[in-house]
């Protein structure tokens, strides 16, 4: 999710035709420069070397985005698509890359499923467990904390800042989907960040920008990228 | 399920509808950044959506499954969701939210 502005110039987005690093490259019309979809960096054109700014989203099903957000919009579908074109594969355990790309860092298996988080300061890798459990793991990665909210059940996945001047401690409550610091006495809604009780006064949680991948993907773009240990 | 779409195929669509000999008339490769870059078409060929048009989600349970999928975007209190089946047909919607222009691609 980008930004499609350069300083004030507007621009669109389109597929360019091309892959790299076993991804999209994006391109945009207005100044010809080719876009990796994955890191938002121009890799040839005009503006080659600088970055699209990117824009926090998080993902759902539909029926939790129609419980979470009632007065929302959803896209209208031109073709009633239901499935998608890529579902070979997505299911082909043993394919990780087209070209016959291998997994080249064997922290992770090739096709395990990562929440990838990109800051100035380094990548990092967030392993999304397989046990079917909610989680809150707290990141840190320069000065920086960020909260990875998975759960599984309902196939949600966000990452906000670390609230200012609220205790370390943040735990998640998996029957009310509530993100708690005891310690304040403060809860949000998990998965919208919303502050719930007590009036539902106070900020909610700030969003931030991740993607999940597969973790030869992340990889392949982030060679230094550090793992997170599973807790 | 929520699946990754880093390793996004493009061209899975051309190489299942698009002959072996095509395939190899048409790719070029070229090195970007000491990586091979695959070039299989040209931009537009995959339609990005430029004018997205919305329902609101009480009126659009007929057209999604409740396991679908969705990629959601918040800005100030407008928030829209896009199906991930959907942007992987036009991978994607060139958009915008109050005033902020944005790129949904996932």
């Amino acid at each position: 999710m980008y930004v499609r502005r350069l300083d004030t110039l507007e621009i669109h987005l389109q597929a360019s035709g091309s892959l790299w690093r076993d991804a999209l490259v994006l391109h945009d019309p207005e100044t010809g420069t080719l876009w990796s979809q994955v890191t938002g960096e121009g890799i040839r054109g005009a503006r080659s070397g600088t970055y699209l700014e990117r824009y926090p989203s998080t993902v759902t099903t539909f029926a939790e985005f129609s419980r979470q957000y009632p007065q929302a919009e959803v896209l209208a579908k031109s073709d009633g698509s239901r499935g998608t074109p890529y579902a070979e594969y997505y299911a082909g355990a043993g394919t990780v890359g087209i070209f016959g790309t291998l997994n080249q860092d064997d922290r992770l298996a090739g096709k395990s499923k990562v929440v990838g988080l990109n800051t100035d300061v380094e990548a990092v890798a967030v392993p999304l467990p397989a046990d079917g459990r909610a989680r809150l793991q707290t990141v840190t990665i320069g000065e920086q904390t960020l909260i990875v909210y998975w759960n599984p059940a309902s196939e949600t996945a966000v990452v906000y800042r670390h609230p200012e001047g609220i205790a370390n401690e943040l735990s998640v409550d998996e029957d009310s989907g509530r993100i708690r610091s005891v310690q304040d006495g403060i809860s949000w809604d998990a998965a919208t960040g919303a502050r719930v009780g007590d009036g539902e006064i106070g900020d909610g949680l700030d969003k931030v920008p991740f993607m999940i991948a597969y973790w030869f993907a992340w990889r392949n773009f982030y060679p230094h990228t550090s793992v997170m240990e599973s807790r | 399920m929520i699946r990754p779409r880093v390793a996004a195929m493009v061209c899975l669509a051309l190489l299942l509808c698009t002959p072996a000999w095509a395939q190899r008339r048409n790719m070029t490769r070229s090195v970007v950044q000491g990586d091979t870059m695959y070039t299989l078409g040209s931009p537009g060929m995959i339609p990005a959506i430029m004018n997205p048009e919305f329902l609101p989600v009480r009126e659009a349970r007929d057209l999604f499954a409740d396991d679908e999928p969705l990629l959601v975007v918040q800005v100030g209190d407008l928030v829209r969701g896009y199906s991930t089946w959907h942007l992987d047909r036009h991978e994607v919607v060139n958009e915008r939210l109050g005033d902020m222009p944005l790129a949904v691609t996932w």
